[in-house]
């Protein structure tokens, strides 16, 4: 399938499923990153095809990186690029994969059913732990670490970025999770009142 | 809330989980009688003892095996299903 | 008043009055106060009226354990007035009052207590008619008995919950507490010390301590900064793998510790004798917290019951706070209390040893305490402070795995836990002196940071310095009763008696039948007292009794604590601002949001039916993107689908797209879908909306057990869903930009298609769920709404309707297409639905196989068919009505609506098998009983050639 001509809308834009909701900003802000370049490959053949592109391949559940692109590793057969800031490097990536023949996994479609956020602000860790039961103190969840769990009681893959946490989730819930983590917000503004 | 170690993510909250129940021998359908294939589907064993059960990580939707005591409800370990099953 | 001036009073702040009420009177007390603190200060003692006498209670503990101390707030029962601070204008009230506290007209239960022995729920309110208890009984005992009441139009609050991680999480932060979370963070551990007191300190803010030993503690701590303290945090249960709720107000921690160390102190016994629970009664402990943390004066003249050092170091705090002591009482011999006895006779106070009290008496009403008999002669006070024993805080140890048990020889209760994560420190593990409880503490840390793998030296077991047995006060029934063991209950000694008397010899036995332990204390001044009793009367020991099973949680807790916050699950289609910008009537379904119509309120029906007559005269577009989609790659695809569904697959052609029918293993219709096979290793399945959560789960379940070459991906979200429908459908196609050719010979009915369409990547396939020529076009969510835009302006030229949910069901209803789950049940076969043509013959297996060929062997006893209503039926049967044969249910009705394109009712229901047959009339019962009548007809009413599809 080439690629569209056609404009693409992201639930947080104008037009989009969560256009209205709020990102929340203040003691605790979430931002959207749903429209950042992104590939995934899944199924038989996703790891030896990505390693023949010379893409170093971390272990499961860790983040490696490329040519500035991040690496997740989802499962041994899922793989997921992301590619904030260096779509060029992604997109070579893509057109390289299209043109290959079988076997080379298949596309996983995260760009298109999981939302990007990315969640920061000085009261992060409090909001963090509103949000999810694991423990991600930075000697327990480091910087290459993946969490494959619950955020805002959806399923969710989160991992630290420079400014806080990213997180992946379906992006039909981004709504409830924008409203989600407001309300933590409310809360953590609450309690410290 | 009890923890339950997936060989892949590493020790959770059971509610990350899903029972998919004990790992069952499972009958050849074109060689067993009705009675026999109604026992199979309807009774469940649920003998004192060790179990080999099916678990599913829901948010990595990984699958794998788990040994557990139904009397003490103790984990004894967990293990990725291309592994042996038997007991050590 | 009877404020006391500083150093007394830590917690409150003279600086800042606070008026509140109380009964409707003002009161005034200070910031920091707590509602029992402050209206003592002002001399109300009585602050509640009994559960079954009626009888006035004050102050016991001041820890807010006890029943006799709770109080309602306008919006809040059954609040704990020793322990909840006052506030600006607040209004307080006692409960469980008929009238007022003071003049409580129930005050006469007190006298009629013969005619309400333990165990009499069970016995009189069981006549004269069965539903007696119900009608009659249970209202009039709700009102007189109960606790506070719950106020329904109570504002809003903010609850929340949150998590916390920590490597030792200590609980209490009495002496032995600091010491262990002390020790346990110098050595590096991250740990959590929490304690539901608003101070940390324990013990050592109210006893008689030297303030340096609680101030060197206090500095220890502040330097540590990986020591998290929570105070005014109650840890309200252990469950399984160290998981403890910490509650801090309105927020709930879920706290997981790898090691738990338990200092939760011990608990003061009252003592068992007549009137023992007149207002002026109080625990030792009681008169020092008021002394020490409220600046409060316990009474004007005082008795106090002593049996250890603690009862003497009251005394010794009273005298400070200016009481009279009139006689210290000890029923040990002289000589056992040392230099604290010799301390006190120096203050001028007598000893009467080898003495008890054994019964007090009330002034008018028994509102408060004047005098109690000791060895037979009567002495006047208005303060009794009983310091005779204590029982170990047992509720989290047992929670956590601890027995509980009985040194005979020690005489005291003891808990004992297995080698593990949790351990015990200080008073409940019997270490209940000073300096034993500090090293208790430290002991406990070492033994956890070792297990942690700090290289600690672990320290020798603590030999506490009080070896002497303590006293225990023989418990003996007094002949005119009134000698309360448990409180909140209103029970005696001797409704314990009777229990074991009746044949409940069994702790919990005695426990259910008298209700001992179940009020608001949960027998923490009850337990111990009921276990020797039960011990005493069944000749056996306290050991042997034990006490009944601690569960959580340790405390009474708020229900929002529990809900704490939650949003609602919504999920959206990418298309939703489309929908709404089209004043969708968006209604949600399941955790989706989906158009039910579009158009006002006030137009519904109207609306409902153009958007039906466009589809079946013109072109309609219904959002479908909530349908389960799923892509199932690999060169085992073929064969995956062929073992779950009931079709064959393997052999598909790509291109093409088949119906799929999904069985669960006994052989019922779970779900049903489309698969189109796009390659020769890949397929594009769909999946009922409710049911793809399951359905996907189940295909990773399935794979896992069968090892095939295939891997499942659910695209639900990924991809989104436009059906184009009705007989101007092709027209509307042909106008849009594509590479697809929708041509009926290029493009025939049941086939698939991939490519672009108005410059959006498609997957469109020929199907037809409304009985119309039907394109289903899939593409990437995020150009959806271009796609969408598109479809719209192609569309216009030709009328195209966007439709929702409620034109659709109709739409199916009239061309007979079942809905799983509205239409199917949990015993559904495919021979039920008709379904027989939709399962291979030819395969070996596919999931259920084996048990729809058994089933068919029992017989088929129903059939889903299709019923008329003629036009003017006056009663037109609800949906899961049922269907009479000869009286008796055969089945039901499942789908039922009107369908403006036959213009009548029309309905699926499950029929007798042998009525399935056209012109077969059946007995339907509406919803107000009437039966009616109604034809059989084929499921399609609508189209039943299906030429309109398949143009």
């Amino acid at each position: 399938m080439a690629a569209g001509t056609a404009t693409r809308i992201y639930p947080f834009m104008p037009g989009g499923a969560a256009d209205g909701i709020k990102l929340v900003s203040g003691a605790v802000v979430l931002s959207d990153l749903t429209a950042s370049p992104r590939f995934g490959l899944k199924g038989c053949g996703s790891a030896a095809w990505l390693a023949a592109q010379g893409i170093p391949l971390p272990a499961v559940n860790r983040i490696g990186k490329h040519h500035g692109m991040q690496v997740l590793r989802l499962g041994n057969e899922d793989i997921l690029l992301l590619a904030e800031g260096v779509g060029e490097t992604l997109a070579e990536v893509k057109t390289a994969w299209h043109a290959a023949t079988a076997p080379k996994g298949y596309s996983s479609w995260r760009e298109e059913g999981w939302a990007w956020l990315r969640l920061s602000g000085p009261r992060l860790a409090e909001a963090m732990n509103g949000l999810c039961a694991l423990d991600l103190r930075p000697e327990k969840f480091g910087p290459d670490d993946i969490a494959q769990t619950r955020v805002g009681h959806i399923e969710a893959v989160t991992f630290r970025s420079p400014a806080g946490f990213d997180i992946l989730f379906d992006i039909t819930a981004s709504a409830y999770f924008a409203r989600s983590v407001a309300a933590v917000a409310t809360h953590i503004d609450q309690h410290n009142a | 809330m009890k923890l339950l170690t997936c060989p892949m993510n590493g020790p959770r909250n059971i509610d990350e989980f899903q029972s998919f129940g004990p790992v069952r021998a499972r009958p050849d359908p074109n060689a067993t009688a009705d009675p026999e294939w109604s026992r199979h589907l309807f009774r469940a064993e649920n003998r004192q003892g060790v179990v080999v059960e099916w678990w599913r990580h829901v948010p990595s939707n990984y699958f794998f095996l788990a040994e557990r005591d139904l009397v003490s409800n103790e984990i004894i370990r967990t293990f990725d299903a291309s592994e042996p099953r038997g007991r050590a | 008043m009877n404020r006391l001036p500083a150093p007394f009073g830590s917690r409150i702040d003279r600086s800042r009055p606070i008026r509140f009420s109380f009964e409707g009177k003002p009161f005034e007390g200070y910031a920091g106060d707590s509602m029992a603190s402050a209206l003592a200060a002002s001399g109300q003692w009585v602050l509640s009226r009994s559960f079954k006498y009626h009888r006035p209670r004050g102050i016991l503990s001041m820890t807010g354990a006890d029943a006799n101390a709770l109080v309602q707030l306008p919006s809040d029962p059954n609040v704990a007035a020793e322990r909840t601070p006052i506030s600006e204008g607040l209004r307080v009230s006692a409960q469980n009052v008929n009238g007022s506290l003071e003049h409580d007209r129930d005050a006469v239960m007190d006298r009629f207590g013969r005619f309400l022995p333990v165990g009499f729920y069970y016995r009189t309110f069981m006549g004269p008619r069965r539903d007696s208890w119900l009608k009659f009984w249970e209202p009039i005992i709700r009102r007189k008995a109960g606790l506070g009441l719950v106020d329904t139009k109570a504002p809003h609050r903010h609850f929340d919950k949150t998590h916390l991680h920590c490597d030792v999480l200590v609980v209490g932060a009495g002496p032995a507490g600091l010491s262990a979370a002390i020790a346990a963070a110098e050595a590096g551990a991250d740990v959590v010390l929490c304690d539901e007191n608003p101070e940390i300190g324990g013990a050592l803010t109210y006893g008689r301590y030297d303030p340096a030993i609680l101030s060197g503690l206090s500095s220890k701590l502040e330097a540590l900064p990986n020591l998290k303290v929570l105070t005014g945090t109650v840890c309200n249960g252990w469950y399984e793998d160290n998981w403890l709720p910490l509650i801090q107000g309105d927020r709930l921690h879920r706290t997981r510790a790898r090691e738990v160390i338990l200092a939760t102190g011990a608990i003061e016994q009252p003592a068992v004798f007549r009137n023992n629970d007149l207002p002026g009664i109080m625990l030792g402990g009681a008169a020092q917290r008021l002394i020490r943390h409220y600046g409060v004066r316990p009474g004007q003249s005082a008795v106090v019951l002593a049996a250890n050092d603690d009862g003497y170091r009251t005394a010794l705090d009273l005298l400070d706070a200016g009481l009279s002591v009139v006689e210290l009482v000890d029923p040990r011999p002289a000589g056992v209390a040392g230099s604290l006895e010799a301390e006190l006779r120096g203050k001028g106070v007598a000893i009467r040893n080898g003495a008890t009290v054994e019964a007090a008496e009330g002034t008018a009403g028994n509102r408060h305490l004047a005098r109690v008999r000791v060895g037979g002669s009567w002495t006047a006070c208005d303060l009794l402070a009983v310091s005779i024993g204590s029982a170990p805080a047992w509720q989290l140890p047992c929670q956590a795995g601890g027995k509980v048990g009985y040194d005979a020889g020690m005489q005291t209760m003891t808990i004992t836990l297995p080698q593990g994560s949790v351990h015990l420190a200080g008073a409940v593990a019997g270490a209940d002196d000073l300096e034993d409880a500090i090293a208790s503490g430290r002991r406990a840390a070492a033994n956890a940071l070792s297990r942690l793998g700090h290289a600690v030296a672990v320290e020798s077991p603590v030999t506490p310095k009080t070896i002497r047995p303590r006293y225990v006060q023989p418990i003996v029934a007094d002949p005119k009763g009134r000698d309360f063991v448990d409180f909140d209950e209103d029970l005696q000694v001797k409704d314990l008696q009777n229990a074991t008397k009746e044949g409940y010899r069994e702790i919990e036995l005695v426990k259910r039948f008298t209700t001992v332990g179940m009020g608001p204390s949960q027998g923490r001044h009850s337990a111990l007292a009921t276990a020797r009793i039960v011990a005493e009367a069944t000749g056996r020991t306290v050991g042997e009794i034990g006490i009944t099973t601690a569960r959580p949680p340790v405390g009474p807790e708020t229900l929002g604590v529990l809900a704490g916050h939650h949003e609602v699950l919504e999920r959206r289609t990418a298309l939703h601002a489309r929908h709404v910008a089209l004043n969708a009537a968006m209604k949600p379904v399941g955790a989706w949001w989906r158009p039910y119509y579009y158009g006002d309120a006030s137009s519904a029906g109207e609306a409902v039916r153009e958007e039906i007559l466009a589809v079946r005269e013109g072109v309609g577009l219904l959002d479908v993107s909530t349908l389960g989609k799923l892509e199932i790659r690999g060169p085992d695809a073929g064969e995956f689908l062929d073992r779950l569904y009931t079709m064959a697959h393997a052999n598909q052609p790509v291109g093409r797209v088949r119906y799929c029918l999904m069985l669960n293993e006994m052989g019922s219709v779970v779900d049903d879908g489309v698969a189109y096979r796009m390659a020769q290793d890949q397929f594009y399945v769909t999946a009922t909306t409710g049911a793809v959560a399951r359905v996907y789960a189940d295909m990773l379940f399935w794979n896992a057990e069968w090892r095939l070459k295939v891997d499942v991906l659910n695209l639900t979200g990924a991809f989104s869903g436009l059906n184009v429908t009705g007989p101007k459908a092709r027209q509307v196609l042909g106008a849009l930009e594509s590479d697809i050719d929708f041509s009926r010979d290029a493009f025939p009915y049941l086939s698939g298609r991939d490519g672009m369409v108005a410059g959006v990547p498609v997957r469109v396939m020929r199907i037809g769920f409304t009985g119309e020529l039907s394109y289903e076009l899939h593409c990437p969510s995020s150009l959806a709404p271009s796609l969408w835009d598109a479809v719209m302006a192609a569309g216009r030229p030709h009328g195209l309707r966007p439709y929702g949910l409620e034109a659709s069901r109709i739409l199916r209803l009239e061309k007979g297409h079942i809905l799983i789950g509205q239409d199917t049940d949990a015993i559904t076969t495919p021979d039920e639905l008709g379904f027989g043509w939709a399962v291979s013959k030819k395969k070996p297996f596919f999931v259920g196989k084996r048990s729809i060929e058994m089933r068919a062997r029992l017989g088929q006893t129903r059939k889903l068919v299709g019923l008329n209503f003629p036009a003017g039926t006056r009663n037109i049967p609800g949906e899961s009505c049922l269907v009479l044969r000869g009286g008796a249910p055969v089945g039901q009705t499942t789908s039922v609506g009107y369908s403006p394109s036959l213009g009548r009712h029309i309905a699926l229901a499950y029929v007798h098998v042998d009525d399935q047959a056209e012109g077969s009339r059946v007995t339907v019962k509406c919803r107000n009983g009437e039966l009616i009548e109604a034809p059989v007809v084929a499921h399609a009413f609508f189209d039943p050639t299906n030429a309109r599809q398949e143009i």
